[in-house]
């Protein structure tokens, strides 16, 4: 274990210790977020997904292309609302990252990627403020706005956040994902982008 | 034989929250990833990603406390008799994130040939909740 109090100060210190006390008791009384999950686990079914977002990483234009499979069950509890948080509460959670080069930061959830990319190899890594999500709940939403949601919570937000010079994700029917995936690891997004307008 | 029916289980005064909290799977999915990936069963992950042939990320939707947790993945085997499924995490020291983990059905053994889709994938997650 490492000492959190050698790397936070002041307000994020302050919100470090606020959090830990408020998931303590959260869990003690069973409002924690993931008791929201457990008990709709046991009342939901499954929605069936028809979609998927491939997207490929404006810093890795060569690597392979990524597709983003939703859960059914995670629309079905997004489309029952109550269960989880405003996408802003997830983005917005903050994590402590130490890079093994000694580099370390307390950055948004929507900016950790881009930062442990940055900064190579992660030694540590902890969540040190998510009383958001388990404070805030989203209302229901449609099927599509619940798409939106995990996209914007799994797909990585140098994809989706900024303007590009040409598309980096789509949605698209699961239909137009190839079901011969011989040469899956050669798959470009332009592609599905035809699928798509086709 | 007899039999106990009871809508919750009370603490026992001496438990701690802590024992509670740390015995339970915080994540767990069951995944088909040939020839897409087809979500089975599974419990607190949002989506799965394919990021090339055997290589996926499931992404918790309530995230672990820090990255210091344990996961499990296993894998059909593949119809080499040769394949394994393991947890990684490209370009870190740590196995996982908080937020998710990475697992790959590689191949293992004489004539191993890299990674492969397989009609099942599994893995959980234990640990401490953010």
């Amino acid at each position: 274990m490492i000492d959190l109090r050698k790397y936070l100060s002041g307000d994020d210190l302050a919100a470090y210790e606020e959090y830990i006390g408020l998931r303590a008791r959260a869990w003690r009384e069973g409002w924690h977020h993931w008791h929201r999950i457990a008990q709709a686990r046991d009342r939901l079914e499954p929605v069936e997904v028809g979609h998927a977002i491939p997207y490929t990483r404006p810093g890795d234009p060569d690597g392979g292309m990524s597709i983003c499979h939703p859960s059914g069950w995670c629309v079905a509890e997004l489309m029952a609302g109550g269960i989880h948080p405003p996408i802003g509460a997830i983005l917005g959670q903050r994590l402590l990252l130490i890079a093994k080069n000694g580099e370390h930061a307390v950055v948004d959830y929507v900016d950790a990627e881009e930062w442990r990319r940055l900064n190579g190899p992660i030694k540590y890594e902890v969540v040190v403020d998510n009383r958001r999500a388990h404070t805030e709940k989203a209302g229901p939403m449609t099927y599509e706005q619940a798409i939106e949601w995990i996209v914007f919570k799994d797909v990585p937000s140098a994809v989706w956040s900024f303007n590009h010079n040409r598309p980096q994700f789509a949605i698209v029917p699961r239909s137009a994902i190839p079901s011969d995936r011989s040469n899956r690891n050669a798959w470009r997004l332009a592609d599905f982008q035809m699928e798509q307008t086709a | 034989m007899s039999r106990l029916n009871a809508a919750t289980v009370a603490r026992n005064a001496t438990d701690t929250e802590t024992n509670l909290m740390s015995g339970l799977a915080k994540a767990w999915f069951n995944i088909d990833a040939d020839p897409a990936i087809s979500e089975i069963a599974s419990f607190n992950v949002t989506s799965y990603t394919d990021n090339a042939v055997g290589d996926y990320t499931a992404t918790y939707t309530n995230a672990m406390s820090s990255a210091n947790y344990t996961a499990f993945a296993a894998g059909r085997m593949g119809t080499n008799g040769t394949n394994t499924t393991v947890c990684a995490l490209n370009n870190s020291a740590l196995p996982f994130n908080a937020a998710s983990m990475r697992l790959r059905q590689a191949a293992t053994g004489s004539g191993a040939g890299g990674n492969s889709d397989e009609d099942s994938h599994c893995g959980m997650a234990m640990g401490d909740l953010a």
